[in-house]
Order: structure tokens, then sequence, then C-alpha cells
């Protein structure tokens, strides 16, 4: 339900990771492909040549998974194991192969081998339960994820991105709780990475814990005074805790560091918004737009504050459009375009069109769906608006179950 | 019952056309009677604490007179009375501008932590009942006729605590004749749940204050089917009500889909509003998504706060005034018919003057008399008026003037020295108080003095307050629909008391009629289903209509 609080995050990963962002060419993807299939053809005529290939099978069959054909891959890695039952790599493979087609015999089977074969092999019980995370198999997914977390102690510094990984993964897979540990691991592990801060504050601020979502940007502007990064990053925290005061601080002290740093006045914008200044907003986010014009986040926190001045419906509608362009990723750039296209301009046509993209891109985001619902109504399809209604009643009673009268 | 809305359409623009300019809208301080909401303050932040402040104005002496009631708090966190300071109070209003405390001659000076008030003759004696919604407990107030009332909870069956959640917290409530059956039910609004033992401690700027609504899970609301006799019995789960929680704050009843049965709309803080639509065979079905009512154009759930439902176009639909958050505008739905409604806050012009305020009690009421429904919120933050936000806690209350054509402007500066006045209000009664055809405010603050805005607008507008008289019908003739032509149009309004957030107004129903010194006609559509006229009816007066 939460929606605002949810795109408004999604972007502040977009500002701080990508300030420069724009869409990736598709030329390397080209390349990686044609590499793939030459490769693929190369394992085919050696299986031609000798069907108990081994390295041939394992190649093969691992291209598969990279494609997403796990059927095909899982009776090739069950031949594997059947000549190398001591490779750990290859059970683990049959483990996600398991997880992509919902066999829990086949992922538990594999679990077992892969702890008895490698059982301190971090890197490997990482991606195991990493791909676990998505699934639906409690207990092995609780079995793997606790065996990550045991080898912690006996970890150096240099294997925390392995729990940063996993933590990602978990917090995709929307179990806040173990990405929560995972973040903290990687943090405790290696406290002088500015990077292994932000995503356990992210997490914990998402999750309404801002104290601790605070504290833990307190320790990192401590230990990193001098970076831009965290500065900005720590006032996008207490702006989403709804500190938009101690957010401010953060700014000021970022713009001290670079007074032309379009990421301070971005923030300054979105603080501004959060207070309610609304025309300042407009214009500190105008002048970061002059600054970063190729910045999808400043651009779309530029058109937020637009469409919530009485006249800045047009200039919101450019802002939203720029940032769209600049990266046709982000599902809340749809949604505020489909939104402005729907209470604005009554073109219930085009705000359907945007509002689809929007699902399609995040089909968890109940206010497309809502929103789907009138535009359809509007457009006089029935049908297409009580689809989306039950999608939207779907995802509201998942979350709603807990408290379900009886 | 169609007919009714299909004439309401094309006269939509004609009274619009009436009136060219805009006549102010005025209101004075007046002197109102000696009373605080208290809220037992603490050093500890207890929830309940920042809510309350129901009032009430009806007349319950049948003098022809508004009396006001307000409820008060209690000592926390044990919700006790322990004291007169936290007694609610009954004023009876003298006609001379002064009123007289007779709580204690009227036997209402309740118990526990009071937050809401809601009015109305539940059993057709011609005297109007209270029904008060506390944290944990609810009371009914049967009117005696003579001046007292009688704690009549338990008999009535209301006393019982939820199967499931035990005592729920209720804010306010609305009486309805849901069933059409002449005998006013009750829509109870509840909260969230709460239990002082398990109030989570929460700070805002390093000092403690109240926790947002996230840190409690919602409720669902109640329905108590009249059985007649002076007993109720609980529907809510075999209506369908009860399977929407929510974190209800308030309701506002009106016929949203214009099939003569009355509906729901309940306004839920942090969640999305509910809309109960009758389905005419004792159920409701909850469509407020489907219907664009549900949420913002944000697509989030705002903090929805106080609600009231009334025609702002006069096209013959009930369009929905609510009151939010500082930051969220008070948002405004104009019904459409069967496509739903459409959010207009921003195009009406009432989101910007807004979205600087925390709204709470607020009404669509003609208060220039110029034909055209304007707006009313009290406002005042949640946060602790003593907390690191006090400065920003005291707001000063807003009225928007309605322009026609879904256009509305910001008059509150204009509109009164009472209206710069700041404070932490909360509930907001309106109604005529000395019958002189402008409607009047009575106001709570917490911790602060009762409040009344006396409208001294200065048009030489003309006027009619209906009053209804059911036979057949509810004696009240609460939910009847009805159609007012003069020569500028046709206007629509309906009979209830179920008004903004936790406060019950005046029974009967205004109509501003500009210049206009003669209503040509009246139509009133009844819930027992009469249709009743009346032609050239005289301006400026209180028109009692019965039954026929």
């Amino acid at each position: 339900m939460n929606f605002l609080a949810v795109a408004s995050l999604a972007v502040i990963s977009l500002a701080a990771t990508n300030p420069g962002f724009a869409p990736h060419s598709a030329r390397p993807a080209q390349n990686q492909q044609s590499d793939r299939e030459a490769t693929k053809e190369r394992f085919r005529q050696s299986l031609e040549l000798d069907p108990d290939n081994k390295e041939a099978v394992f190649g093969i069959a691992r291209i598969l998974v990279e494609e997403g054909d796990f059927a095909s891959a899982q009776p090739l890695f069950q031949k594997y194991v059947a000549v190398s039952p001591a490779d750990p790599g290859a059970w683990a493979y049959l483990l996600r192969c398991a997880v992509a087609l919902k066999d829990p015999t086949g992922a538990a089977d594999a679990q077992r081998q892969i702890e008895r074969l490698a059982p301190v092999n971090l890197a490997l019980h990482a991606q195991a339960a990493c791909w676990l995370a998505e699934s639906d198999f409690l207990g092995v997914t609780a079995r793997e994820f606790d065996l990550v977390m045991s080898m912690l102690p006996s970890q150096p510094s240099r294997t925390a991105p392995s729990y940063l990984r996993l933590g990602q993964c978990y917090e995709r897979a929307l179990d806040t709780d173990r990405a929560t540990l995972a973040f903290q691991a990687a943090l405790d592990l290696d406290p002088q990475t500015e990077a292994n801060y932000l995503p356990l504050a992210q997490l914990l601020a998402k999750e309404g814990q801002a104290g601790r979502a605070s504290k833990i940007m307190k320790d990192a502007v401590a230990r990193f005074p001098r970076s831009l990064a965290v500065w900005i990053a720590a006032g996008n925290i207490e702006l989403e805790s709804g500190n938009p005061e101690r957010a401010l601080e953060s700014q000021r002290q970022a713009v001290a560091l670079d007074p032309q740093f379009p990421g301070s006045l971005s923030l300054l914008g979105r603080i501004q918004i959060a207070q309610g200044r609304h025309s300042e907003a407009t214009a500190t986010l105008e002048r970061a737009a002059k600054l970063a014009p190729f910045d999808a986040a400043i651009h779309f926190y530029a058109g937020e504050a637009w469409m919530k001045t009485q006249d800045g419906t047009d200039r919101a509608f450019e802002h939203f459009k720029r940032s769209l362009e600049l990266d046709p990723s982000r599902a809340a750039t749809y949604y505020w375009l489909g939104s402005l296209y729907f209470h604005r301009s009554h073109d219930y046509r085009l705000a359907a069109r945007y509002l689809e993209q929007a699902a399609n891109r995040d089909p968890r985001l109940e206010a497309a769906h809502q929103m789907l619902i009138q535009s359809y109504k509007r457009l006089g399809d029935d049908t297409k608006a009580a689809e989306h209604l039950r999608l939207y009643q779907h995802l509201f009673q998942q979350q709603a179950a807990p408290e379900a009268p009886q | 019952m169609t007919g009714l809305r299909l004439v309401g359409v094309f006269a939509l623009t004609l009274f619009a056309a009436a009136t060219t300019t805009l006549d102010p809208i005025r209101f004075e301080e007046a002197k109102a009677p000696r009373f605080s909401t208290l809220t037992g303050r603490t050093a500890r932040k207890y929830l309940p604490q920042t809510m309350g402040g129901g009032v009430a104005v009806f007349d319950y002496n049948n003098d022809g007179l508004l009396d006001i009631f307000v409820v008060n708090g209690a000592a926390m966190p044990g919700l006790t009375k322990d004291g007169p300071q936290y007694s609610d109070r009954l004023f009876r209003n003298n006609g001379d501008g002064t009123f007289t405390d007779v709580t204690e001659s009227a036997g209402l000076a309740g118990r526990g932590f009071n937050i809401g008030v809601s009015v109305a003759d539940y059993d057709n004696d011609g005297f109007e009942d209270i029904f008060v919604a506390g944290v944990h407990r609810n009371t009914l107030y049967h009117n005696n006729g003579d001046g007292t009332f009688t704690d009549v909870t338990e008999r009535a069956d209301l006393a019982r605590p939820d199967p499931k959640y035990g005592p729920l917290w209720a804010v306010g409530a609305a009486w309805v004749d849901y069933d059409r059956d002449g005998l006013l039910d009750l829509f109870i609004v509840n909260y969230v749940r709460w239990d002082p033992k398990t109030e989570p401690v929460c700070e805002k700027g390093g000092s403690p204050d109240f926790c947002y609504p996230q840190a409690y899970a919602g409720s669902p609301n109640s329905l108590f089917h009249n059985n007649g006799g002076g007993t109720f019995t609980d529907v809510s789960a075999s209506s369908g009500i009860r399977q929407s929680i929510g974190k209800g704050m308030a309701v506002s009843v009106a016929d949203f889909d214009g099939d003569g049965w009355p509906d729901l709309f309940v306004s839920n803080d942090t969640l999305p509003n509910s809309l109960f639509l009758n389905q005419r065979n004792g159920t409701f079905k909850e469509v407020a998504v489907e219907n664009g009512v549900a949420f913002t154009e944000n697509g989030a759930a705002i903090s929805g706060m106080g609600v009231d439902a009334r025609d702002i176009d006069n096209d013959g639909r009930p369009d929905i005034f609510e009151t939010a958050l500082l930051n969220e505008t008070m948002p405004l739905f104009r019904n459409l018919g069967p496509v739903g409604f459409e959010e207009i806050t921003f195009s009406s012009g009432v989101a910007q003057p807004s979205r600087a305020k925390t709204g709470w009690s607020n009404g669509i009421y003609d208060f220039n008399n110029d034909g055209r429904k304007d707006l009313f919120a009290a406002c005042g933050h949640v946060m602790d008026p003593q907390g690191s936000l006090r400065a920003t806690v005291p707001q000063t209350n807003i009225v928007f003037a309605n322009l026609g054509d879904q256009k509305f402007a910001d008059v509150t500066s204009s509109a009164g020295a009472a209206l710069a006045r700041s404070g932490v209000h909360r509930g907001a009664a309106f109604g005529d108080l000395d019958n002189d055809g402008r409607i009047d405010v009575v106001l709570t603050q917490l911790d602060g003095p009762l409040r009344i805005l006396h409208n001294v607008s200065p048009a030489p507008n003309h006027w009619l307050l209906i009053r209804t008289l059911g036979i057949k019908s509810n004696r009240d003739g609460i939910g009847t629909r009805i159609r007012v032509v003069t020569e500028d149009g046709v206007q629509f309004n309906s009979v209830k008391t179920a008004v903004g957030y936790a406060s019950s107004s005046d029974l009967r129903v205004h109509f501003g009629l500009g210049r206009r010194t003669v209503v040509q006609r009246i139509e009133l559509f009844w819930p027992s289903g009469t249709h009743q006229v009346l032609k050239n009816v005289k301006a400026d007066q209180v028109h009692t209509v019965r039954e026929p």
C-alpha cells in the first residue's frame, strides 16, 4: 500500500548509484548471445563425438541454466553427478534447477550434497542460499541460510560482498528479516566500505525502523565525513524516515563538500517536497536538472514537485517523460504519467497505457491496478476493469491476511 | 429514484449562473460555554490523547434551539473520569447567546475516555437521544423527554465486546435506517486495536510523541440493527460490514448510487477508504477501489480524518469531502454516477490551501446562503503540542467558498478574525444556533476551550431550514433526500446528523436561496419510499415537514 515510500526508495537507489543514468546499449548483449551460441555448438559437437564427455555435459547444462531452460539442464547435471558425484558445483546447479522447477526433493538432496562436499565454501553456499531465497522450500532455505550465517565469525572482511549479495537476494524475495541479517553481516565484516551501510539503512527505513536506520547512517557519516555519497544517502534515509529537518542537515554537509553536486540539490528538492514547499522544490530541482540533464531521478523528482503545484501539470508531464526517456525501466515513472493523464488530462486511454506499463514492470504496484480499474471503467471496458480489480484484491488480501477477521 | 438524478443533471448549471459575484463568508467569535476537552495529558504519550473532541448540536428539549453536547477525555492510562474536569457536558441554549450547563441534571457526565457523539431519535418518541463513542466503552443515552437522560447501553444490548477483538475503540457513529424499516440503526466507526499496556513508545525530533497509526492493527466497524423496543442486534458480520478491516475515523451516509438506499463512506487512517454500497437486502458491498474513492491521485492511502458527503455541484449526486494529514491535501471526490468518482482536489482549487493543514471535522454547508455549498474544516496537527513539532501543532481552520463549476476559493483570510485564531482543533458541529438562517460552527480544541464561530456573513441572501418529521419513516426523517427548486435552479441535500469527525450536526436541512424569497417546489424522498411535493414555500423560516 505504501506505494510512495516504495517508489521513492526505488529511485533513491537510482540516484545514489547512477547519477548519469542512461539506457544500456544493446550491443554487448548481442555479442554475449552469439558467443554463447558458439560455445554451445562447440559442446554439442564434442557430445556427438563422445556422449559421456563430462566437460561438454557440464558446459552445455550451465548454458541452459543461463538461458533459463532448467527442465533441459536438470537431466544433464544429473548425468554429470552420476559420473562425478563429488563436484559441489554441479550439485549447486542442480539446486538451482530444483528451485526453478519447484522440486523440493531435488533441492533438499542437492543441498545435502553441497553441505557434505563443501561444508565451508562460503561463496558456494551463499550462492545456493541466494537461489533458495525465491523458493517455497522453507526447511531447505532455512538450513542453507543458517549455514551461511554460521560461517560469519570465521570470515575475513573481503567476504563481505557475499553477504551483501545474499541480503539483496532476500530483499528481492521480500524476506526482510533474512535480508537484514545478511546486510548486517556484510557491515559487521567490513565497516570500512561505504557501500555496506546503505542497503541495511535503506531496508530498515523501508521497514519503519527509522531509529536504527538513522543510527547506521550516523555511523557512516562519522566514518566517512568527506564522502558526498554518504551524506546524500544519510539525508535520503532521514527523509524516508520522516525527518526532513535532519535530512536538511545532511544536505547542508553535502553542499559544504561540493556546492555544485546535483545530488545535493536533488536531495534538497526532495526535502522541500516533503515539507510542502513545492514552489521552492521546483526551482531547486530545475537547477539540479540543468546540472545533470541526464539524471532520470532528478527529472522524476522535478515531475513530482511540479505536479504538486497549482499550475505545474504541463511541466510535470515534461519531466516525467524525460525521466522515462533516460530510464525506461522504472514502474513509478509510468505510474505518475498514468496518474497525470487520468486525473489532470482525463485521457483515460493514455492513462491506461502508462499504467499497464507500470503494472507490467512492478506487478505488485497496487496503485497502478486500482487506477487501471478506474481507467477501464471510464473507457467502458468492464472486463479489463474486473481483471485489475481481481489483481488488486489479490495483492491487498496478501497484505491484509494477518488481520483478516474470523 | 432515477428521476431525481436525471432532473438534477440538466439543472446543474442553472444555479451556478445565478450569482455572479462571490458573497463573503464571515464568522465572528461568539461567547462559548466554559469547557475544555481534556486529554489526560501525561509525559508518556497514549494515542487516544491526540483524538477526542466530539461535539454535537441538537435540540434536546424541543424548544426550537440547538443545544451543545461535548464529550471529554479521562485520566490516562486508566481511562477513568476521576474528577469533574473530565465530565462530558450538555449546555442548554438560552436563546440569547448564552448557554446553561445542565449536565448534572441531565445525567450526562459520562464515564471513560470519550471520543465522538452521534445524535438521533432512535426510538421515535420525539426526543433526540445520544450515542457516545469511546475508547473501549460506548454509551447510549435515552432522552426521557423531561430534561434527563438514562444510560440504556446494557438494556439496548450495545455493551458487548467484540467477539474477536474484545472492547473496541469507537471514534464516531452514524444513525441510519439502512433497511428502511422506519427504525434508525447504528453504524459505529472503530479505529485501531489499542491497549495501554502495550502502547509503543515513539519519539519525534528527540521528544516523546504520539506513534503513527501504522504502529497499531486495524479493527472492523460495527453495525447494529434496531429491533424496536429499545434493543439492537449486532449485524456487523451478516451485513458484510465486518469483512473490511480499517482504521476508521469518520462515516458519512448518503445515497451514493442513487438507488434510494443509504450507503456508507468511511474514512480510514493510513488505509484505503471504504465505500459500503447498500445491497437492499440487509447487506453491504465494499466498493471503494472500483469507484475511485479508496485513494487519492497519489495512489496511496491517506490519513483520512473527517468526512461529509453532500452534493457540491447540485447534479443530484452526493460528492465527498474528506480531511487528511498535513501535506496530503483534503480530497474532494466528485460523484460521476455509474463510473464512480473523480478526484477534483486539484482542479477545484482545494489542494494547495489544504496541503498545509491537518484537517479533522469538516462539513459541506452553504455558509453565505448563495445557493452553493461551501467547505469548512477544523484543523490542528496530530503531534504533541508540547513536543518537538509544537510550532506546527496549533492551526487555523480553513473555509472554502464554492465558486460554481466545481471550483472553490480559500476565503479563510477574509472570513474574519475568528478564522485567524490557531488551535488544536478536533470536533466541529454545524448548525444554526440562533435561527437566523446562517450556519454556525461549534469547535472543540484539545486541552483548549470550546469555540463558537457565529456566522455573520453579510449578504442579504435568503434561506430555508427544513425539519423533517417522519411517520412511516424514522421520526427524524434521517435519510430523506430533498430537492429544492427556485428560479435560480435546483439544489439537493439530505437529512443526517453524522457530519465530519466524531461530531453530530443540526438535523435540519439547510438551503441558501440567494436572492430568492420563495421556493417554488420542494420534493422530499422519504426513506419509506413516500414522495412528497410542496409548492411555493416562503424563504427565511424553519419549515417543518410532516411525512404524509
